[in-house]
């Protein structure tokens, strides 16, 4: 899940911004990548292009601080992305 | 990305939440204003209760510069007939912040008749004035400038201040790419302000929010005068209220947007649609 999401924001941003930073879980959406809002917005669109209706990131978005947003990591976003298709999967017995 | 073709631009939208209800229609201020504005404020918990509509304005976040360099509140109110039109809304809720409060006001003079609400969040709405001067109840950045002080066009402060403030994101990535902050300013530089008459053709049900510490307080008073009906909210911040009191302005529009406003839909001859040219 983290190359998913890792993929997206280097297709976002573009290689020659990220220069050599190695894009993790500890990642900081504003202090490292320096991601723009708008930018952020484009994440959004590609992960709801990729996952649809089983990732509901406005709905998680309703129940997010700003605050918690400005200083959010990659690994939040992986992890919500993860635990979303996780609940959203089939069960098996 | 979803992008909506508007005389060969692309200009881009975003609609997510529930798909039954009376969609809102939600446009964002100048410069740094984009489809985030209301992303990652009020429109993720509108969309529990209703479709929301978000668009980059021409010339800002991934919407297409108009080629022509024109920006101004009446083109881009064209803009916002054609997408609603596109988008087949043949009634929702319009809310704006800054400039985008401006755009909204545009279009509701023209085509008011299809809007269940009109919500203006920090509209560029000039104070009363006596004798050239400010009136006494104003508030103190505005008082202390004076409109003749800046020397610019009456939008131009509150676009100034936003700037301002959010400088070095204009220098980063995605700013650069679209028009310059002097094109955006030279064509608005015609930018004709709200008059009373603008204000007494707005719909019924309309309202404005401001913040406590935002200079456009000053235009209470004028509003109070020429439209009492109209419902003034006032909230702890400054012009980026709906970030600022995020839960406060959701809570309004929430409120504006349950409640019924049927004359909104009364027959205003002055509301009734306006072919755009």
């Amino acid at each position: 899940m983290l190359a998913a999401v890792g993929s997206m924001i280097v297709e976002i941003v573009g290689e020659d911004y990220l220069l050599d930073l190695e894009i993790g879980m500890a990642t900081s959406f504003s202090e490292d990548l320096e991601l723009e809002s708008i930018e952020f917005v484009t994440l959004a669109e590609k992960l709801a292009e990729r996952y649809g209706d089983a990732v509901d990131f406005v709905a998680w978005l309703a129940d997010t601080e700003l605050d918690d947003l400005i200083g959010m990591t990659v690994g939040t976003l992986v992890t919500f992305v993860a635990a979303s298709l996780d609940s959203a999967a089939p069960r098996t017995s | 990305m979803t992008f909506v073709d508007i005389d060969g631009r692309r200009v881009h939208v975003m609609r997510m939440g529930a798909r039954a209800g009376v969609p809102v229609v939600m446009a964002h201020g100048l410069f740094t204003g984009t489809v985030a504005s209301w992303f990652f404020t009020a429109a993720p918990t509108l969309a529990k209760d209703r479709p929301v509509v978000l668009y980059d304005l021409r010339g800002h976040g991934r919407s297409d510069p108009p080629l022509d360099g024109d920006h101004s509140s009446a083109s881009q109110a064209i803009d916002l007939a054609r997408l609603v039109d596109h988008l087949d809304l043949p009634s929702f809720h319009l809310v704006g912040h800054s400039f985008g409060a401006l755009v909204a006001i545009r279009h509701a003079l023209r085509r008011g008749a299809r809007l269940a609400s009109l919500t203006l969040v920090e509209p560029p709405i000039r104070a009363d004035r006596s004798g050239g001067k400010l009136t006494g109840e104003t508030a103190p950045a505005e008082a202390a400038t004076g409109e003749a002080a800046m020397g610019e066009a009456w939008w131009w402060r509150t676009a100034s201040e936003e700037t301002g403030r959010l400088a070095p994101e204009l220098r980063r990535r995605s700013a650069r790419v679209g028009p310059s902050v002097d094109e955006i300013r030279d064509s608005l530089t015609g930018e004709p302000e709200v008059t009373d008459d603008d204000l007494r053709r707005l719909p019924n049900g309309t309202s404005v929010v401001l913040g406590d510490r935002s200079a456009a307080l000053a235009m209470v008073p004028r509003l109070r005068r020429v439209r009492p009906d109209i419902g003034i909210r006032v909230f702890a911040g400054g012009h980026s209220i709906h970030v600022d009191a995020r839960d406060d302005v959701v809570d309004h529009l929430r409120s504006v947007m349950s409640a019924d406003h049927p004359a909104f839909h009364d027959e205003r001859p002055e509301n009734e649609e306006v072919a755009y040219g």
